[in-house]
């Protein structure tokens, strides 16, 4: 019997809809996936979101109470705030490449994410895909000129004169479009949601904690404004 | 490196002069989570011997039986499923030897695969052998892409580089996950072990992932702060 995430592939789509229900909040509905979508994909990105929902926490940071709007890490309340962004996945290379997983396109859908089938092929951390996808969610604010990253600085250089580089791709980030000059855009938001189920998941495993540290304490530095980093440092306690 | 690690040996299921690294997390808690966890395999009828109404379970079937765990874990692309904090919390040496040898097997691409038995293993170090390992995976040759290893990605541009927030953490994925297990030994009382993970750090200070030989830095600072008194 063909199976994905050792679940067989029959079961799938009684599974997605099963999903979708719980995570259907009070003003949002869940959600909806294009039929473009693989059914293994779709299988991927609710069992995530469905572990979103299940969060609890037992407080959080300033940002976060400032981004989320709750006083706690709620797993309801952050689909709540997904879903009144996200109303549809729905398929696109996102530029290319093996990195990328997600991205969204406001230009032509401001509730669209567009998902690769890197999200469920690359064997990536799962809070990671999930910071993903809140972070790309948070460019669908048109309200906000979408939170649209900034170029860096020319010279972008760390607190040892040294240029910063794409860690990666080893090139200097200066003058890239791959910079938040504010605590709350895109790369901040992401930041503090890791940062926020590390320190006060009640409900996470050790792993997922672990990783949300690694991922959150690395994605502060995409802060290009000292002002805005030390603020976000300061709320996470880094 | 100076001085010899030195263990004893109490017996098949905890060869420990120390116990088992404490939780990753600050606040770690007991989880929950919310995946369907099925069962462990139960041993044959009659595999291990009986003490007081207690089946022990021989040493080579309880390491297939966590492994088989592992792989449905792997699987489920599921990392908050409770059993890897209940039943994979605590491995003994046949275990730590399969995951060991298991984890030579996994495709180095498979980042967050390899990344979960470094975790769990990490969670284990009690003797020379995990030292050993934890040693050899921040030795390894950098991951330059996730779709090969061996090579970096040929269509990167700059436009990419926003996307490429969290890549450099992913490709250093279990070697950052080895020294945040070493970080863990902060506060046990076995010197030698500390020594020993200090040895570890040391190795990663020179390696050429910008992010490993960084949070080497900070692992060797800490380690030797507690270290001192």
């Amino acid at each position: 019997m063909k199976k994905f995430l050792n679940i067989p592939v029959g079961m799938i789509s009684v599974l997605v809809l099963a999903f979708a229900m719980t995570l259907t909040s009070n003003a949002q509905a869940a959600p909806s996936f294009d039929p473009s979508v693989p059914a293994a994909l779709q299988t991927e990105i609710m069992q995530d979101l469905t572990f979103v929902n299940s969060m609890q926490g037992s407080g959080a940071t300033s940002f976060y109470q400032k981004i989320f709007g709750a006083s706690a890490l709620n797993g309801p309340q952050l689909m709540g705030f997904f879903n009144q962004r996200i109303l549809t996945f729905n398929m696109d290379s996102c530029g290319g490449g093996n990195s990328v997983a997600a991205c969204v396109q406001p230009m032509y859908d401001s509730h669209t994410m567009w998902i690769t089938n890197n999200y469920v092929n690359n064997a990536i951390p799962q809070i990671y895909r999930i910071s993903i996808i809140f972070h790309e969610s948070r460019h669908t604010e048109d309200e906000n000129d979408n939170w649209a990253h900034v170029n860096c600085p020319v010279p972008y250089l760390d607190d040892n004169g040294h240029d910063i580089v794409g860690i990666v791709s080893g090139t200097k980030m200066e003058g890239l479009p791959a910079c938040d000059d504010t605590a709350v855009g895109a790369y901040g938001l992401q930041a503090v949601l890791l940062k926020n189920i590390e320190k006060n998941c009640t409900n996470c495993g050790q792993k997922v904690q672990m990783d949300a540290k690694l991922y959150g304490d690395d994605t502060i530095n995409r802060m290009s404004d000292l002002s805005a980093r030390r603020q976000l440092e300061n709320d996470l306690q880094k | 490196m100076g001085g010899a690690l030195f263990f004893v040996l109490r017996g098949r299921h905890d060869l420990m002069t120390s116990s088992p690294s404490p939780d990753v997390s600050e606040s770690a808690t007991t989880t929950q989570g919310h995946a369907q966890a099925e069962p462990s395999r139960l041993p044959p009828p009659g595999a291990g011997s009986t003490t007081g109404g207690q089946a022990l379970v021989p040493a080579d079937i309880q390491a297939e039986n966590q492994w088989h765990l592992v792989q449905q874990i792997l699987a489920s692309h599921n990392d908050n499923d409770p059993r890897l904090d209940k039943e994979l919390r605590v491995l003994d040496a046949a275990t730590k030897a399969r995951f060991r040898a298991e984890y030579k097997k996994i495709p180095p691409e498979k980042r967050n695969d390899r990344g979960t038995l470094v975790f769990l293993l990490g969670r284990n170090i009690t003797e020379a052998q995990d030292l050993a390992f934890m040693k050899d995976v921040v030795n390894e040759s950098p991951c330059l892409s996730l779709a090969d290893c061996n090579h970096p990605e040929p269509s990167w541009d700059a436009k990419k580089e926003e996307h490429q927030n969290g890549m450099g953490v992913t490709l250093a994925y279990p070697q950052l996950v080895a020294l945040q297990s070493l970080l863990n030994l902060a506060g046990n009382s076995n010197a030698a072990l500390k020594e020993g993970a200090l040895d570890v750090v040391s190795a990663a200070k020179h390696s050429s992932q910008l992010l490993v030989s960084r949070m080497a830095d900070s692992v060797e600072a800490k380690l030797e702060k507690t270290s001192t008194h």
